[in-house]
């Protein structure tokens, strides 16, 4: 792959995420209301007030707040949550690792429990396992998150008790000195539940795209071609047909990927999972500019990244793309 | 002994509308280095016998009657396991130059190794490479292209991929199903030029076919004429060409002006197409035969010979045997 290529792409992706930097400062500064107080906690004394008036420059013209803005980006200085009384870049760093773990363990799960089965689906087409795969993954795909996430609480964490209601660590746990073991295994106990809905519904659809992906590409004249040479069945399947069905996938994970943070929310805010998604339907309903600001800052990065790995990936497994 | 002979063979496919009998009855031998041709229009069931040749018939077709005969084996009978042995290895296909008869994401010389190894899985790394070399050669694609992606080449590189591809493992029947109709002239040309050198230095069998009677006749010493699944008329070279006897085959050499005129296409001036749902062995030209009388309607047409290696198939053996008619 050629440098130039992934340097193209690094600005491509830094252009448009100034662009997003700028429209969010001017979505929170001019929207009606008093711009002071949604920078700057209301419950604070009027010294406090003052200091963190003049820190954020919110006495100066627009555009000189806006240099203050861009600065204290570039320095990590998203401000204080009013709710927390913390710096927001502290809470945010500690909300995206539980996101990302959750998010990126399911979803490649699920990609490649999807890709397998789609394969093996497509390759049955309308035998009986094809039916029953294809009819499940339909249901998979259709289902609606808080519903099949409540069942699926209320089923195995209140009836049958096998799991925590939520959260992701037993405090009991973490304060002892428990070994790491004992720790690791909590923190997957907390994440069956969420890790289970998430798997299921993004497996639906992975299954589905790679079903017909695979069937359109077993319908290619090189499919033939490596038939003619002898080669057996398996390696038809796997080598000739798989891999080129599964580059659709790609993409599909990485848009998953993108929208975790705030398509997750729904999922995290049910098992409550520590996660960017939650706060920031916390932030958005209690008012917490600042928390929400940088949430939504950190979506915007978070799609263009992934959107970034796509591209890489792609052009690394794909050689007709030219870069 | 001939290298393979087909024995009044029948292909269906199932359909919707009930069966299509798209070959029927055809029986033909092909000798070593006596290349034969197929032509007829499309539709006429050449790539149905090409692929039956190579049991790659699709799941909806049926061999109906016949034999092929391959050295002591009948084809017909074989498991897909015996199959996976004959495929490549004794008989190999060359296809049409289609977009993507390579697969897109490996490199060209991966996909020739692989044929060979298919074949002999213990052959070592040097024979290998030597071998790869040696066919990238016969071919001529040049040696610092063959690790090249598929789309990196032009269409007559890639046929001359599918080539390599066919030849990698020495096959004794070779089948180049309109190996040249995805290409421009110019190419179609070279790409002729190379098979006909490769089999008379390789001097293996080939099937060649073709909707392009000038084609065939420039690479074939035998010519089979298809009309609606059936062969109407076969014989030499030289025999079908200049004393052609069937009504079809008229038709379809009248419609190409002259040999010399390289660029003509043949579109034989039909009424209508072969019906292929008529009952087994009836004539299916009727049609479209200028000749056509109410004996042909309801007699079956028979085998006329005109040399021992010239006949055509027809109710009518006047018609047949006085060409000036
Ligand atoms: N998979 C199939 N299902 C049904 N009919 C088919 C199928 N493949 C070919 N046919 C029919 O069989 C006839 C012969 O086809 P084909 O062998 O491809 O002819 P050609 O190669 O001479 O153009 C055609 O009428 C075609 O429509
Ligand atoms: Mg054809």
């Amino acid at each position: 792959m050629r440098l130039q290529y992934i340097l193209a792409k690094f600005i491509e992706i830094a252009v448009i995420f100034f662009v997003i930097l700028t429209m969010l400062f001017f979505l929170f500064r001019l929207s009606p209301g008093d711009p002071i107080s949604k920078v700057v906690d209301p419950m604070l004394t009027p010294e406090d007030m003052a200091h963190m008036i003049s820190q954020m420059g919110l006495d100066k013209p627009l555009w000189e707040q806006y240099v203050i803005y861009l600065k204290n980006f570039v320095t990590g200085n998203f401000g204080v949550s009013f709710h927390y009384g913390e710096p927001v870049s502290r809470i945010i760093g500690e909300r995206l690792g539980w996101t990302i773990l959750l998010f990126t363990t399911a979803t490649f799960l699920a990609a490649l429990a999807g890709v397998w089965l789609g394969k093996v689906a497509a390759w049955n087409k309308g035998k009986r396992m094809d039916n029953v795969m294809s009819i499940s993954a339909l249901v998979c795909y259709t289902l609606f998150i808080p519903w099949f996430a409540l069942l699926l609480l209320w089923i195995m964490g209140f009836k049958v008790g096998l799991f925590p209601l939520g959260g992701v660590l037993s405090p009991e746990l973490w304060v002892g000195d428990s070994s790491t073991l004992v720790k690791l295994l909590d923190l997957i106990h907390h994440m069956v539940l969420p890790l289970l809905t998430l798997f299921i519904i993004n497996l639906g659809s992975y299954l589905l795209l790679m079903r017909s992906s695979m069937l359109s590409v077993l319908k290619e004249d090189y499919i033939i071609t490596a038939r003619a040479k002898g080669l057996s069945e398996k390696v038809i399947r796997d080598k000739h047909a798989a891999k080129n069905a599964a580059l659709p996938v790609i993409t599909s994970v990485g848009l998953s990927l993108a929208f975790s943070i705030n398509g997750g929310a729904l999922t995290e805010q049910i098992f409550t999972w520590p996660g960017i998604g939650r706060e920031l339907i916390f932030a958005v309903s209690n008012n917490d500019y600042p928390l929400a600001q940088a949430c939504f800052l950190l979506i915007a990065l978070v799609v263009l990244v992934a959107n970034l790995i796509v591209d890489l990936l792609y052009a690394w497994l794909d050689p007709r793309i030219t870069y | 002994m001939s290298l393979l002979s087909v024995d009044n063979l029948s292909i269906g496919y199932e359909t919707k509308n009930g069966m299509v009998k798209a070959v029927d009855g055809i029986s033909f031998s092909l000798e070593k280095g006596r290349p034969l041709g197929f032509v007829g229009e499309s539709g006429c069931g050449k790539t149905t016998i090409g692929m039956t040749l190579m049991g790659l018939l699709p799941d909806n077709a049926k061999i109906l009657s016949g034999s092929v005969r391959f050295q002591t084996q009948d084809l017909v009978r074989l498991t897909e396991d015996q199959w996976r042995s004959v495929r490549g290895k004794d008989i190999a296909m060359i296809f049409q130059a289609a977009m993507n008869a390579l697969n897109p994401v490996y490199r060209v010389d991966d996909q020739v190794r692989e044929a060979i190894l298919a074949h002999r899985p213990d052959i070592s790394d040097k024979e290998l490479n030597h071998r790869i070399r040696e066919l990238f050669e016969l071919v001529e694609i040049p040696y610092e292209r063959i690790h090249d992606y598929p789309h990196e080449y032009s269409g007559g590189m890639k046929q001359r991929v599918i080539i390599a591809m066919a030849l990698a493992c020495q096959p004794q029947v070779i089948i180049a199903d309109e190996p040249t109709t995805a290409l421009d002239v110019i190419v179609q040309d070279q790409i002729l030029e190379e098979l006909r050198a490769i089999q008379s230095k390789l001097n293996t069998g080939l099937i060649f076919i073709s909707h392009d009677i000038a084609v065939v006749a420039s690479i074939c010493e035998d010519i089979c004429v298809m009309y609606g699944g059936q062969i109407v008329e076969t014989g030499t070279r030289k025999e079908v060409f200049s004393s052609p006897r069937h009504p079809y085959t008229k038709t379809l050499l009248g419609s190409y002006l002259s040999l010399d005129n390289e660029e003509h296409i043949i579109i034989p001036d039909m009424r209508e197409s072969a019906d292929l749902t008529l009952a087994s062995g009836c004539c299916r030209f009727q049609a479209n035969c200028t000749a056509c009388d109410a004996a042909c309607k309801s007699d079956q047409p028979t085998w006329i010979d005109i040399s021992p290696t010239h006949k055509a198939l027809c109710c009518d053996a006047g018609i047949i045997r006085n060409p000036h008619d």
